[in-house]
C-alpha cells in the first residue's frame, strides 16, 4: 500500500495514498502501520483525505492500528471523506478517535493544547 | 426486526411489480479485487439514477460488505467459486441479489448484526463484527435462502424512488 510518513515535531503524520482501505488491503494496512509507528512519537495523525472508501475491514484495521500503539500514544484521524465518515459514524467508532477536517487542523490543535 | 424468510424455509421471490427491470447481471470469481471491480461497475450502471452522495455511499458500503462476505466465507481460499450479482430498479427502490454456490450460512440464517458493543461487550475497541451491523443498518427487506446448493441473498436499498417526471416511460414490470 502506498503510505508516506513524516515527522512534524513530536507528531508522526501518516498519509495514505490509496483510494480504498477495504478487505483487499486491510491486513497490509495494519502491518504497514505497525512498521511506520515503531519509532516512538506521542501522537500519530492518520491522513485519510485520499481515501474515498473504507469498509468494515478497513475500519477494523484502523482500530487495530490504534491498538498497536503503546499506551499514551494517540491516533487521530484527518480528512474523512463522505463514505469513510459515514462508516465511522454509523458504527459509532467516531467517538473512539479525534477526527479533524485536515492534517493542518489536527496539527494546529496541538499548538492550542495546554 | 427484518424478517428472514430462511427461518420459514420459504423460497423467497422479490415482489414482481415493485422489483422493476434488471439493470445489470454480472458474474465473477470470488476475490476481493473482483469485488472492487464489481462495485465500480455497479456504480457506473447506477449513474442514470442520479443518486445522491449519501445514497451512493450506502450502496457501495452494503455491496462491499455482502460481496466480501462471500469471498471470505463461502468458498475455500484456494478454490474461489463464482459470485453472481443482479441489480434491479423499480418503484420499491434498488433490489440487489447476490448468489453463490459456496457453503451455507451458519445455522442456515444471516447473522443478526448486533453492534460489537453488544456482541463483544468485553472489548472496548472491537476490530471485527461491523460487517453485518452495517448491512442491517442500510439494507431493507433482507432475505437469505438456499436451494440446490446455491446461496441466495436479496435486499432492497431505498434509493431512486423519486416519482418519475412527466413523459418518463420507464415502468416497473
Amino acid at each position: 500500500m502506498q503510505m508516506t510518513a513524516s515527522e512534524v515535531g513530536n507528531t508522526l503524520v501518516v498519509v495514505v495514498d490509496e483510494n480504498r482501505i477495504d478487505a483487499a488491503v486491510a491486513v497490509r494496512f495494519k502491518d504497514q502501520m505497525r512498521e511506520m509507528t515503531e519509532k516512538p512519537s506521542a501522537r500519530v495523525i492518520l491522513d485519510l483525505s485520499k481515501v474515498e472508501f473504507l469498509d468494515s475491514s478497513g475500519l477494523g484495521a484502523v482500530v487495530g492500528a490504534m491498538k498497536q500503539l503503546e499506551r499514551g500514544r494517540r491516533l487521530d484521524l484527518a480528512g474523512l471523506s463522505t463514505t469513510v465518515d459515514k462508516v465511522f459514524r454509523m458504527t459509532r467508532m467516531d467517538s473512539v478517535f479525534r477526527i479533524f477536517e485536515t492534517t493542518d487542523h489536527a496539527l494546529q490543535d496541538i499548538a492550542h493544547a495546554s | 426486526m427484518p424478517h428472514d424468510a430462511a427461518m420459514n424455509h420459504v423460497r423467497a421471490a422479490p415482489p414482481a411489480t415493485a422489483a422493476g427491470g434488471v439493470l445489470s447481471r454480472t458474474a465473477f470469481r470470488a476475490s476481493f479485487d473482483n469485488v472492487r471491480l464489481a462495485i465500480d461497475k455497479a456504480m457506473l450502471t447506477l449513474g442514470p439514477l442520479e443518486l445522491t452522495d449519501e445514497e451512493a455511499s450506502s450502496i457501495q458500503i452494503v455491496l462491499a460488505e455482502a460481496l466480501n462476505n462471500v469471498v471470505e466465507h463461502a468458498y475455500p481460499a484456494n478454490e474461489p467459486g463464482e459470485v453472481k450479482l443482479v441489480l434491479r430498479h423499480g418503484r420499491a427502490g434498488l433490489l440487489i441479489e447476490i448468489r453463490d454456490t459456496g457453503k451455507p450460512m451458519p445455522n442456515g440464517r444471516t447473522p443478526l448484526g448486533t453492534h460489537p458493543s453488544e456482541s463483544q461487550p468485553q472489548e472496548p475497541l472491537p476490530e471485527g463484527g461491523f460487517g453485518w451491523f452495517l448491512i442491517r443498518q442500510l439494507a431493507r427487506d433482507l432475505v437469505y435462502d438456499r436451494e440446490n446448493g446455491e446461496n441466495f441473498l436479496i435486499f432492497r436499498m431505498t434509493v431512486g424512488t423519486r416519482a418519475p417526471k412527466a413523459g418518463d416511460t420507464s415502468v416497473a414490470d
